[in-house]
């Protein structure tokens, strides 16, 4: 492994050695606690644009796991570790972290000091970029300084034309904002008959395919940013058939309905935070990844009410509209990785659609 | 608060410590009474072990009542101080069979007693694996094939269904647990016979053998809501066959994918809600890596070493949450405060350091023992190596003051053939860490490792990664880089220069010339993602370092390691009780210790935490920070003392005497022990106990004892006239023990003067109601004087009880026969009597 530095925006200047593609990258830094499930984290495509740094400091402890990506083609733009595992293949199949990373073309880098990494970022009380490169010098802080990362990420990782997904149960459309697997991984679990739409499907499209329900997936970047034909395509879908909505989702759910997204001073990504079900009153944990969120005291309650909050941030992380079907999440219902206790959100957007009722005929 | 609305708790105490167990659930009882207590709880505590603190502190115990740990006893407690509620869940299992018992009489309906951290069907379930089989099989929870039989057919008849091997195991022991694994009707028909023998109810289990499989420990923690989090997830090095508590333990698991994590996760918490247990519960699970499975193979709804494990590597104050559980709260609204944010109760701990937990064996003490590492427990203590890597943890875990890299045992393994180093992988012995490296180190690959080890290959692939750099050490003498490496991934100075044929100090030296410095980290249970604080640190060599010194008057109170023979956890007693006596002192104290189940470790006795190894770089490198007012150095650790001197600038140091090689005094006349306090000019009495005579060989032994003597005035005048003399013979004030031999014609002779051994002044603090710790470390610092002392004996000497004490020894338990002797004490055992 080759020396390899990790610079920051404010100067700060982080030595550790190349691992995966050795190309020079540029990236907004977040830090994700997660203890487990580094390889389904890599290859989210909400990472697009960013580059993570692990709290867990082992990473790279297995083989990679053909069945277990997030999606095809990883966008995450950086991978910043304290330990890459040391790696012998058991089997020729085997490829390590690092390999796979190199032919993704991913950079990483290793044998930082994350934890002191983590507190910058969290002083900082910002957003931070940073940059992997050979070497640390003013060339370096300058092209990172100059760089300027696109704001049209949806467009970038969302698939460009429709495909199915098919199944024998009920039919719905999922809006790809940048899809995760895990979200298919679910619906698939409960038999249904998929029809993925690019995030620039109109209400039309959308409903000419007659969906019992509409998903609207996660996905990285800014709500902002995504031209307002998505709010309508949102209000108008959302009035005429059960409307479930994750993550990047859920915030654009949020903006159709009239409340406000703001950009998080510091990212929130963990699965650990205590999420409370106000009806029930009950506390869950589940993956998130939130570099916005929902303001809270902007929501417009003839229209939405707050069914989850984070007791920690207490951040918005539920909601539901008052007069149509239709809810969403700020959190990862599917996991991958991440606690399965609120995979149930599924099954609620199930009943939603079975109480409407559809076509009984269909098998 | 009127009478009626003052709630009691009734504790149930672990009793002596066993080999399964050290001091961890008095550590734990600390924290979950003084949280009780100050939820307005009237504690009252029922145990005989006499080197438990948690009794004697006034902040968590109200009444401490020191007797045998009998359903007639806790029926008598009952009587007298009517609780509300009983806690049996830091006592260990027996305490659940305990209260089985109890329950069974009648009492805790009658008096409307409820039971804090599980119903009464769960106390059932618990005490009987078939009734939790039962429950188990209705969520559909895979188990293995378990059966009770009293004969060898049925037994047969079971083995050939699941396959050999199979284990058997005796249904309610008599005395110790029997447990085997068998892998022919031959060894069957044995250990059925056996095992039939030991039981009272004349059974046995069989149960089907998932040896091999990978042991995966999950720690969670439930509220009365249905709130529940998963606090860790440990994975055992070891495979199935080797007992959880002898293997090396990791934390968080390395090699577990998380969807597998999760699949585990959600059984877990099945169950826990099934048995609707509030508190905390931890599950043993055996994974089959190749097939994708998992079987639920303990559950354990009480205190223990993973507790312990969990709450030192994750900073997460497990007993200090479960105290405001038991007192009625739920997770949500616990406030932690002491640094620690909001909703920090209610938030599952996430580590951004990597723990591991390493077995201290007693074979160096008991060298009759087989060494092979089997079902049964072996080890006796426990060492916690917390590190920013796998490799620098276990380096760390393994730097116990009982083991260490440059230890005999360490060294042994580079002397035995290729022949017996495979018979090792194989059949694995004590210490199996130093044949697997050894292993790397002769070229053994890591497929190779795997399968006769079935230890994934993630940990040789670590093992490799410390054998390169070795390798690279050993080649290059004195480089900067190489060092640097070192340093980084947690090589001691020691061993460091072992390979470059240097000393330590010039080692350390280096470091000093290149600025290669440590730097700790706290352990926080956000990763970081908070500023909060749990006031604990471990060292590592990165960029930055979070902790600095104390502030207010400093005391560092170090620590003597794992558990071992000897003194046993008497050591923690004293130490942790000179700690709380310095705190009430207006001291600050910071504690350093590597065993996880330490009372030092606890933040009821230290403000401030440092898990680290009890080597000398680590310690110097502490005092060097904290620049601390006062060190207390055990006497085990007194060669570090010169050294500690030089890097304190104002500090002073105190030996505390914590000799665990107490000589060995066996007599066949009667032998007394004059006890008291010099303080340099007067010889004050702490009363004379007499040995009682062992079985062994009708000798006097200085392991079971009376207090007081049973002496005429006329004799007792003597003995004592003969102490004093021989005391005032000394110039060092202090606590101290004169043997004397009573002859049959009451004629005495002093054997033997020494300072107060610390069992004894466990079990002397109990029998005299004093605080001999307190006493000592007040004296030490010249903060006492006699009349104090005599005051309080005055207080307390009304008593008209007589006290026993008994030390307990790992033989049986280890299946050894040998003799009782003060240098292989593991507990004991007392009692008051009228």
């Amino acid at each position: 492994m080759s020396a390899r530095y990790l610079i920051l925006e404010d100067g700060s200047v982080f030595a550790g050695e190349g691992f995966g593609s050795p190309a020079v990258t540029f990236g907004g830094l977040v830090f994700n606690t997660s203890m487990a499930g580094y390889q389904e984290i890599i290859t989210n495509p909400i990472y697009h644009n960013q580059i993570v740094v692990f709290t867990q400091p082992n990473v790279g402890n297995y083989p990679i796991v053909r069945n277990i990506y997030e999606s095809i083609d990883p966008t995450i733009k950086g991978v910043v570790v304290r330990n890459l595992s040391a790696f012998s293949p058991l089997n020729a199949r085997d490829i390590s972290l690092s390999q796979y990373m190199e032919r993704a073309n991913i950079p990483g880098v290793t044998n930082i000091d994350t934890r002191a990494l983590v507190h910058k970022l969290r002083a900082a009380g910002k957003p931070m970029r940073g940059s992997i490169v050979p070497v640390a010098d003013d060339h370096a802080f300058d092209q990172l300084h100059a760089t300027v990362l696109t704001n049209q990420q949806v467009a970038q990782v969302a698939t460009p034309k429709p495909y199915p997904n098919p199944d024998t149960g009920k039919t719905i459309v999922v809006v790809d904002f940048g899809l995760k697997n895990g979200i298919l991984r679910e619906l698939s679990r409960r038999r249904l008959n998929v029809t993925v739409l690019p995030y620039t499907a109109s209400a039309d499209q959308i409903l000419r395919l007659d969906p019992d329900g509409v998903v609207l997936s996660s996905g990285p970047g800014d709500p902002h940013s995504l031209k307002s034909s998505v709010l309508e395509m949102i209000r108008q879908v959302q009035s005429q058939v059960p409307l479930m909505a994750i993550g990047l989702g859920h915030e654009l759910f949020a903006l159709a309905n009239g409340a406000q997204v703001d950009r998080l001073p510091i990212e929130n990504h963990s699965m650990n935070h205590p999420i409370k079900e106000i009806m029930t009153d009950q506390i869950d944990y589940a993956s998130q990844a939130q570099g916005y969120e929902v303001k809270r005291d902007s929501v417009d309650r003839s229209k939405l009410f707050v069914t989850h909050v984070d007791l920690l941030n207490n951040s918005v992380q539920g909601l539901h509209h008052l007069r149509y079907p239709a809810f969403s999440v700020q959190f990862f219902p599917d996991g991958a990785p991440g606690p399965d206790e609120t995979d149930s959100i599924f099954d609620q957007f199930v009943d939603m659609m079975n109480q409407r009722g559809g076509d009984l005929n269909e098998r | 608060m009127s009478d009626e609305e003052k709630k009691t708790a009734l504790i149930i105490g672990a009793g002596s410590n066993n080999l399964q167990r050290g001091a961890e659930l008095d550590t734990a009882a600390l924290s979950v009474l003084t949280t009780m207590k100050q939820c307005g709880f009237h504690t009252v505590l029922i145990d005989d072990n006499p080197f438990a603190l948690t009794g004697d502190v006034k902040t968590a115990v109200d009444d401490n009542c020191i007797m045998p740990l009998t359903t007639e006893n806790i029926n008598l407690v009952i009587q007298q101080y009517r609780p509300t509620v009983i806690v049996p869940t830091l006592g260990g299992r027996r305490a659940f069979h305990l209260l089985q018992s109890v329950s069974e009489t009648g009492v805790l309906t009658e008096h409307n007693i409820s039971i804090a951290g599980v119903p009464e069907a769960t106390v059932r379930q618990v005490n009987n694996a078939v009734l939790m089989n039962q429950t188990l099989a209705k969520l559909q929870v895979p188990t293995k094939v378990i059966r009770t039989v009293n004969n060898f057919q049925d037994a047969r008849d079971m083995a050939t269904e699941v396959g050999y091997p199979v284990i058997v195991r005796s249904v309610f022991p008599r005395t110790v647990g029997f447990r085997k694994i068998v892998q022919d009707d031959d060894e069957l028909r044995e250990a059925v016979s056996r095992g039939i023998q030991l039981s009272q109810s004349g059974q046995v289990l069989v149960q089907q053998s998932l040896a091999g499989l990978k042991e995966i420990e999950i720690t969670v923690i439930r509220d009365a809501s249905g709130t529940m989090m998963s606090l860790g997830i440990a994975e055992d090095i070891d495979p199935i066959g080797i007992h959880a508590g002898d293997s090396l333990t990791v934390l968080p698991a390395q090699t577990l994918l998380d969807r597998q994590i999760q699949d585990m996760r959600n059984t877990s918490f099945a169950i826990t809600r099934k048995l609707r247990i509030v508190g905390v519960n931890h599950l043993q699970f055996a994974f089959d890596a190749h097939h994708n499975r998992f079987y639920v193979i303990k559950i354990s709804p009480y205190f223990d070493r993973m507790a312990a494990m969990v709450e030192q590597a994750t900073g997460y104050p497990l007993a200090r949450v479960c105290g405001y559980l038991y007192a009625g709260q739920l997770l949500r609204d616990i406030r932690l405060d002491h640094g620690m944010i909001k909703h920090s109760a209610v938030t599952e701990p996430v580590m951004d350091r990597t723990a591991v937990r390493v077995p201290v064996f007693p074979f160096h003490q008991l060298t009759n023992v087989d060494q092979r590492l089997i079902t049964e427990k072996k080890s006796i203590g426990t060492s916690l190596g917390i590190g920013r890597s796998f490799i620098e943890a276990l380096i760390k875990g393994v730097e116990d003051p009982h083991l260490g890299w440059r230890s005999s045992q360490a060294d042994a393994i580079h002397e035995i053939s290729d022949e017996q180093l495979d018979q090792f992988l194989i059949h694995p012995q004590a210490n199996r860490i130093f044949s697997l490296l050894e292993a790397i180190r002769r070229g053994y690959s890591c497929r190779e490792l795997a399968e006769l080890t079935k230890i994934d290959t993630y940990y040789f692939n670590q093992l490799g990664r410390l054998d390169k750099l070795q390798k690279d050490l050993s080649q290059n003498p004195g480089s900067i880089t190489q060092l640097k490496r070192a340093k980084y991934w947690g090589m001691s100075d020691q061993w460091i220069a072992h390979f470059w044929q240097s000393q330590p100090e010039e080692v350390a030296q280096l470091e000093e010339e290149n600025d290669i410095q440590r730097t700790y980290k706290e352990v926080d249970p956000s990763a970081g993602q908070y500023d909060q604080h749990s006031h604990s640190f471990y060292a590592t060599f990165e960029q930055k370092n979070e902790s600095q010194p104390q502030e207010g008057k400093r005391v560092l109170v170090i620590g003597t390691g794992a558990r071992h023979l000897g003194n046993g956890t008497a050591n923690d007693y004293c130490l942790a009780g000179m700690a709380i006596e310095l705190k009430r002192l207006g001291y600050v104290p910071v504690t350093v210790d590597d065993n996880p189940n330490s009372l030092l470790l606890s933040d009821q006795v230290a403000g401030k935490r440092y898990v680290e190894p009890l080597i000398k770089e680590s310690i110097l490198a502490i005092v060097q920070l904290e620049d601390p007012q006062l060190v207390l150095l055990p006497s085990t650790l007194a060669g570090y003392e010169d050294e500690i001197a030089k890097h304190l600038q104002h500090g002073a140091i105190q030996v505390i005497p914590l000799d665990d090689q107490v000589e060995d005094v066996v007599s066949s006349e009667p032998l007394l022990e004059f006890n008291a306090l010099y303080d340099g000019e007067y010889v004050y009495q702490l009363g004379t106990t007499a040995e009682l005579q062992s079985n062994h060989q009708m000798s006097y032994r200085t392991v079971a004892k009376r207090y007081p003597t049973t002496l005429s005035a006329d004799d007792a005048a003597k003995v004592t006239a003969l102490g004093e003399g021989k005391l005032r013979e000394l110039s060092k004030p202090g606590l101290y023990q004169v043997l004397v031999k009573e002859y049959p014609d009451s004629r005495f002779e002093v054997t033997l003067c020494r300072p107060l051994p610390v069992t004894d002044i466990a079990f002397l603090s109990k029998a005299l109601r004093l605080n001999l710790p307190a006493i000592e470390i007040r004296m030490d610092l010249g903060k006492y004087s006699g009349k104090l002392l005599v005051d309080s004996m005055r207080q307390t000497s009304n008593s008209s009880q007589a006290a026993f004490y008994r030390a307990l020894f790992p033989f049986k338990a280890l299946h050894i026969n040998e003799q009782p002797t003060a240098a292989k004490v593991m507990g004991a055992e007392m009692q008051f009597v009228e």
